[in-house]
């Protein structure tokens, strides 16, 4: 093997060697690097984190009813995308109040509107004059009906009585005329009459009946008052949602204290974890790269492996142990026992060249210390 | 070429020289041979009680070979090892004088024991 193979090999291996080193290094570096982005990655998801701060704004005295109301609806809006059926049946029945919020009758208004309908009510007919109203209606509409039959009855008796004398015939017709014109403006008047009795009628029922819906409304919001269910939500309620995000997804609600540490710590903690995370990145683009450039590595031509012990030991060395791999192949050992054999016998040999005998030289006469000459 | 060492030579020959058992096996080995690692091992090992291998050859033959007692020079051979070649040594004029002289103390040595041993009236 001449001097340029040997350096050859030897460069090859140098570079290897190095390659390793520096990837075991940076494997090293990436493991703890990992450890660190695991550390600091947050362990509340960030829908949790806003949950556990409508929560707080619920349970908080001082917030006003537009805000609980936001953060109820904001509570609600989270347990439908992450599935807590629990808590978006808890935030439904607070949710309830938010429907009169949202018709604006609050309970002030809704007195405001009683108040005002009373006082119309007192300028109108009261409910039992309806009934007097009805009955009138009723009495007009049957003397309409009397005046169109009598209207009837003058045709009738104006074409029976055709026959009769000029003057008495004339007379006669300038009479049923003067009726016939009486009973249309009797008609008329009696339907005009008809149509404001029953336009009044009309009125007081709507006006009743507006009243009464008013003075429910009034009802309900004063019962609710009463019950006090109004945009709290109760201690019980909280428990169960914290239940429900425990056994659903393993979390804890934050509360208080614990959550305004989060919140305070959070801004730090992510940019810790995407400064880990970045540098994890490279540190695996590293690893990579040594990966590569180490089994890219190789000599141009093919040479038995047995040749590449030349770069850690002497080539006579080498060549001893080639002659050793033959013999036994002659002698039909098994490959493991060859293997186990020269294995054995190169790493003795690696001590026996880099320590025992630079150990031993100290001592000897001074010569080439070369690794062949 | 094996490294020549004239230089030292000529102290060495007024010197006594130092060596060990397998140093002086090695010597009565390659007396008048030449052999290399494998092929001394062989001769060695013949009916020796306690296996020698590489791990024992080599350190002696580098003694050996610092102090001027044995010499080598590459084969020709090139064969399935990817072309790496073996040494062959062989015992130089120092190294066959510094075998005699102590073959000739254990000679005078056993047969000074054989004498004192029949001095004293014998085993």
């Amino acid at each position: 093997m001449n001097r340029a193979t040997k350096q050859k090999i030897r460069r090859l291996w140098r570079c290897r060697l190095l390659m390793s080193v520096g990837a075991l290094t940076v494997a090293g570096c990436t493991l703890l690097q990992v450890q660190n982005v695991l550390k600091y990655r947050s362990t509340y998801p960030a829908w949790s984190l806003e949950l556990a701060q409508e929560l707080e704004i619920l349970s908080n005295e001082g917030s006003s009813n537009e805000e609980k109301g936001q953060a109820l609806l904001e509570i609600q809006i989270i347990a439908r995308q992450h599935q807590l059926p629990i808590t978006e049946t808890i935030i439904q029945e607070s949710l309830r109040l938010s429907e009169l919020w949202e018709g604006g009758m609050d309970l002030d208004r809704a007195m405001a509107r009683v108040l005002y309908l009373n006082q119309e009510l007192e300028e109108m007919p009261d409910q039992d004059q309806a009934q007097d109203l009805a009955q009138e209606l009723m009495q007009v509409m049957a003397r309409y009906r009397a005046l169109v039959q009598e209207a009837r009855y003058l045709d009738l008796s104006d074409s029976d009585r055709n026959w009769g004398v000029d003057s008495v015939l004339n007379l006669t017709s300038a009479h049923e005329k003067d009726s016939h014109q009486k009973l249309k403006l009797a008609q008329r008047v009696t339907l005009a009459q008809a149509d404001d009795l029953a336009q009044a009628l009309v009125r007081v029922i709507n006006q009743d009946q507006e009243l009464n819906r008013a003075l429910d409304l009034v009802n309900k919001l004063d019962l609710e008052l009463d019950l006090e269910l109004d945009w709290s939500i109760s201690q019980e309620s909280i428990k169960a949602l914290e239940v429900e995000l425990h056994e659903t997804y393993g979390l804890t609600l934050l509360r208080s204290d614990e959550l305004q540490r989060v919140l305070d710590h959070e801004p730090d903690r992510a940019r810790v974890f995407l400064l880990s995370a970045v540098l994890l990145g490279i540190l695996l683009f590293g690893l990579a790269s040594f990966l590569i450039i180490l089994t890219r590595t190789r000599v141009s031509y093919s040479i038995p492996m047995t040749a590449h012990l030349v770069a850690f030991l002497p080539e006579a060395w080498v060549g001893e142990l080639g002659a050793l791999q033959r013999r036994m192949k002659k002698q039909n050992a098994s490959v493991w026992e060859i293997r186990r054999r020269l294995l054995e016998e190169f790493v003795t040999l690696l001590w026996v060249f880099y320590i025992q005998v630079q150990l031993e030289n100290l001592w000897l006469p001074s010569g080439d210390r070369e690794i062949d000459e | 070429m094996s490294p020549s060492r004239k230089k030292d030579s000529n102290d060495k020959s007024s010197k006594p020289v130092r060596l060990s058992a397998i140093d002086e096996d090695l010597l009565t080995v390659l007396l008048g041979r030449e052999l290399y690692g494998l092929e001394i091992l062989d001769q060695l090992n013949l009916d020796r009680p306690i296996t020698l291998k590489f791990g024992s050859l080599y350190p002696a033959l580098n003694r050996l070979e610092k102090k001027g007692l044995v010499t080598w020079h590459w084969g020709d051979e090139v064969d399935e090892s990817g072309g790496a070649r073996r040494k062959y040594y062989k015992v130089t004029g120092l190294g066959a004088r510094a075998l005699r002289d102590i073959q000739q103390y254990r000679a005078a040595l056993a047969q000074r024991a054989a004498g004192g041993t029949s001095a004293w009236g014998g085993a």
